[in-house]
C-alpha cells in the first residue's frame, strides 16, 4: 500500500532557547581559576592561560544551555481516519538512520499523544504506522523539523 | 482424611501403594533441562531423551506424564541468555522464535507438531526483508535464582526464563524418539527497537522441559517483560508502551565541572556520563521507569557522586533496584543490586564515589588527555516500578535532573534553572543554587551522544568552535555545535569503549 497522504502533528513544547534578548558582548571576566588538574601537579596538554574561548563571553541570562527540544507527537483525526476500526497497529516515530523514540501499538479508536526528546540538530523525523495483521506500512511521514 | 478413613475401614491398606503409584509419579515430577542447546547460531536440535543430567532418564512415559501435567501440552522453558547490546541489558532481553517443530517418531509413524505458542509477541522484520511481521518472542532477565515449589526442579537456583508451549494431542507413551528443533528469528542487530532488542547471537540457550507448576511459576514472574521494546499478545495489542529518552539506542550525556561556584577551567570533562532513560506505560500513565548509563570521562581529583533525580507528584509510591557494572563485568559489584523505594520524586544514586571506581592505573584522570589509552568506565542500571501510573505530563521531562555531588567540597551541581536537593550539601546552608556563574555560564551541561569531551584544561569554547555563536545566538545557529570539535582538543571515546 502507498503511503497515504495527510498530516502528524508535530508540536514543539519547550526547547533551547530562553526568554531573554539580550545578546550581552563578550562582558570580561576573571581568568578561569586553575582546575584540580593544575593543583595536583598532573601533566595538561594545553597551557591553561590560553583557555579563553569562554571566560570571555557572557552567556544569556535565562538562556537553558539544552541542546534537545521536545516535541508532542500525536496521530490527528485525518490520519486516524484512514485506519480500520478496531484494528491493531504499531506507531514508530524515529529519525531516519533508525534511532527510535516511541514504539507502540494503538488502534485507530485510540487517540494517541506523547512526547518525545530529540537533539537540536535533528532535522527529520519520521513516523511510521503498520497494520500489525497485514504487515502493511499503511501510513509515512518524515516530518521536516 | 475423610477418605484414608474408609480405605482403612474396609482393609484395603495393603493395595493402596498400588493405588497410589500414579499420582505418586505424578507428584514427583521435576522440571529438567536437556544436554542439547540452541546454539548461539539460533538453531537448537533438542533431543527430549537425553537430560542434561546423566543420572536422569527420559522416555516417552515420562514425556506423556509431563504433557497430562500441562493439560495437553509439553511446555519448554528457555534461559534467555543475550549479551547486553543495545537496548538489552541484564534487566530485560530478548528473542523472537521464526519456527519451531516437534518431532516424534513412533513405533508405526513420525508425527510432526508445528504449532506452538509464547507468552509474547512483536512485530519484527526478518533479516533482509521490509515487512513486518507478527513473530512469537520469549523474554528474560539474567536473574540466576529462581525458586521452585518442587525441590527436585532444576527450576532451583535456575535462570529459566520464557516459556513455549507446544499442544499435543495424543499420548507419548510408546514414543520411540522424541525431538524439538527451534529456530530463532533472524534481525537486523543494527537496526533500532524492536529488532535490535529481539535479537540473538554470542551465548547458546539452554532449555528445559516443565511441570504445571513451575510453567505457572515462571508465567506468573514474566521476568524481563517490564523493560522489553513493543510486547504485544498474540492479537498485536500492546502490553506495555515504551517511550525512550532520549532514543532506543542514544545516550543523553551530562559533562560537569567541579570547581563549583568556581568556574574552574571549563574543559567540562571533570565527569562525563552517559545515560538514557526509558518510560513504560500501562492503561493511563507510566508504570515502569528504567535507565541504564555509563562512565565515560573522569578529569578530577575530587570525588564525586552522581545522581539521577527523575521528578513525579507527591503521591507517587514505588520499588525498585540499582545495579552497578565493573568495567567489562556482566556481574553486578558486591553490594548490588541495592534496592530502592520512592515515595515522591525519584532521587537515585547511581555512581557512589566514583574516584574509587575509575581510575586509569593509579590516576584519577580517565580519557581525558591526548596520549592516553581509552579506558572503559563502569555502568549502572536502574529500574523502577510505580505502584500507580502517574499520568505522563505529570513526569518531569527528560532529560530530568542529572548531578553530582562532590565530596570534598560537599557542593552538589546540577544543570543551570535546576535546584539543589540534597540536605547534607553546601548548597543550602550557603544559599547558592542557580548553578551560573557570573557570566551566566552553566557547570553542567546535557549534549548529545555525538559531544567528544574536551581534552584536560581544554576550555569548551576552543574544543567547539561554534559553542559560543551557539550561546549567543541563545540556541537559534550552530545547533550541531558538539558534532564540530576540533580534532587535537577532544578526547575521541568510541561507543564500543564505553
Amino acid at each position: 500500500m502507498a503511503p497515504a497522504m495527510g498530516l502528524i502533528l508535530i508540536t514543539t513544547l519547550y526547547g533551547c532557547g530562553g526568554g531573554s534578548d539580550s545578546k550581552s558582548e563578550s562582558t570580561p571576566t576573571s581568568a578561569p581559576s586553575e582546575s584540580v588538574s593544575e593543583l595536583i601537579s598532573e601533566p595538561t596538554a594545553t597551557d591553561i592561560k590560553t583557555t579563553t574561548a569562554v571566560a570571555s563571553r557572557q552567556a544569556p541570562a535565562d538562556f537553558s544551555f539544552s541542546n534537545y527540544q521536545h516535541l508532542l507527537v500525536s496521530v490527528p483525526d485525518a490520519d486516524l481516519a484512514l485506519l480500520t476500526p478496531g484494528r491493531q497497529y504499531v506507531l514508530k516515530v524515529s529519525e531516519p538512520e533508525g534511532e527510535v523514540f516511541l514504539l507502540t501499538s494503538v488502534t485507530n479508536s485510540q487517540l494517541f499523544e506523547t512526547s518525545v526528546s530529540v537533539p537540536l540538530a535533528l532535522s527529520t523525523l519520521v513516523v511510521d504506522v503498520f497494520d500489525v495483521l497485514a504487515s502493511e506500512l499503511v501510513i509515512t511521514r518524515e516530518i521536516a523539523l | 482424611m475423610k477418605k484414608r478413613s474408609m480405605l482403612k475401614s474396609s482393609g484395603l491398606k495393603y493395595i493402596l501403594p498400588c493405588l497410589l503409584l500414579p499420582s505418586l509419579a505424578h507428584s514427583e515430577l521435576a522440571s529438567f533441562r536437556f544436554k542439547d542447546n540452541i546454539r548461539s547460531d539460533g538453531v537448537g536440535t533438542i533431543n527430549l531423551f537425553t537430560p542434561g543430567d546423566r543420572g536422569k532418564k527420559s522416555n516417552g512415559a515420562l514425556l506423556e506424564a509431563f504433557r497430562n501435567d500441562n493439560g495437553g501440552n509439553l511446555v519448554f522453558a528457555v534461559d534467555i541468555s543475550e549479551p547486553s547490546s543495545g537496548s538489552e541489558t541484564p534487566t530485560s532481553q530478548g528473542v523472537a522464535l521464526e519456527y519451531v517443530t516437534l518431532k516424534l517418531t513412533f513405533p508405526e509413524e513420525v508425527v510432526s507438531y508445528n504449532s506452538f505458542i509464547t507468552p509474547t509477541y512483536s512485530f519484527l522484520k526478518r533479516a533482509g526483508s521490509d515487512v513486518p511481521v507478527l513473530y512469537g518472542t520469549m523474554i528474560g532477565d539474567a536473574n540466576s535464582n529462581r525458586v521452585s515449589s518442587n525441590a527436585n526442579s532444576e527450576l532451583n537456583g535456575s535462570s529459566w526464563d520464557s516459556v513455549l508451549r507446544i499442544p499435543v494431542d495424543r499420548s507419548l507413551e510408546d514414543l520411540v524418539s522424541a525431538e524439538l528443533e527451534v529456530g530463532f528469528l533472524p534481525v537486523d542487530k543494527k537496526a533500532g527497537d524492536p529488532e535490535g532488542f529481539y535479537d540473538f547471537g554470542g551465548r547458546d540457550e539452554i532449555i528445559a522441559l516443565l511441570t504445571a507448576n513451575d510453567a505457572t511459576s515462571l508465567d506468573e514472574l514474566v521476568p524481563g517483560r517490564a523493560f522489553a521494546p513493543l510486547v504485544l499478545d498474540e492479537s498485536g495489542s500492546t502490553l506495555t508502551t515504551w517511550t525512550y529518552l532520549p532514543s532506543s539506542t542514544g545516550y543523553y550525556i551530562a559533562s560537569y565541572e567541579d570547581l563549583y561556584p568556581n568556574r574552574g577551567d571549563y574543559d567540562f570533562n571533570d565527569l562525563v556520563v552517559a545515560y538514557q532513560v526509558a518510560l513504560g506505560s500501562e492503561g493511563d500513565g507510566v508504570k515502569h521507569i528504567r535507565g541504564n548509563g555509563h562512565l565515560i570521562a573522569r578529569g578530577a581529583a575530587y570525588d564525586h557522586d552522581w545522581h539521577l533525580l527523575i521528578e513525579l507528584p507527591e503521591w507517587a509510591v514505588g520499588h525498585g533496584k540499582t545495579l552497578f557494572f565493573e568495567p567489562g563485568s556482566e556481574a553486578p559489584l558486591a553490594g548490588y543490586p541495592k534496592d530502592i523505594a520512592v515515595l515522591g520524586s525519584a532521587n537515585l544514586l547511581l555512581a557512589e564515589h566514583i574516584a574509587d571506581q575509575f581510575m586509569d592505573g593509579t590516576s584519577t584522570y580517565v580519557n581525558t588527555f591526548e596520549e592516553q589509552t581509552v579506558q572503559q568506565g563502569p555502568r549502572f542500571e536502574f529500574s523502577l516500578t510505580l505502584d500507580v501510573p502517574v499520568p505522563a505530563d505529570e513526569v518531569a521531562p527528560a532529560p530530568f535532573d542529572p548531578f553530582i555531588y562532590v565530596h570534598e567540597t560537599g557542593y552538589e551541581i546540577h544543570l543551570a534553572g535546576k535546584n539543589p536537593v540534597l540536605g547534607h550539601s553546601r548548597n543550602r546552608l550557603d544559599g547558592t543554587g542557580s548553578f551560573r556563574d557570573q557570566s551566566n555560564f552553566p557547570f553542567a551541561m546535557i549534549i548529545p551522544d555525538d559531544f567528544e569531551p574536551p581534552l584536560a584544561a581544554i576550555d569548551i569554547g576552543l574544543a567547539y568552535p561554534s559553542f559560543v555563536e551557539y550561546v549567543e545566538s541563545e540556541g537559534a545557529s550552530q545547533k550541531d555545535w558538539y558534532q564540530r570539535g576540533v580534532a587535537n582538543k577532544v578526547k575521541k571515546i568510541p561507543f564500543k569503549n564505553w
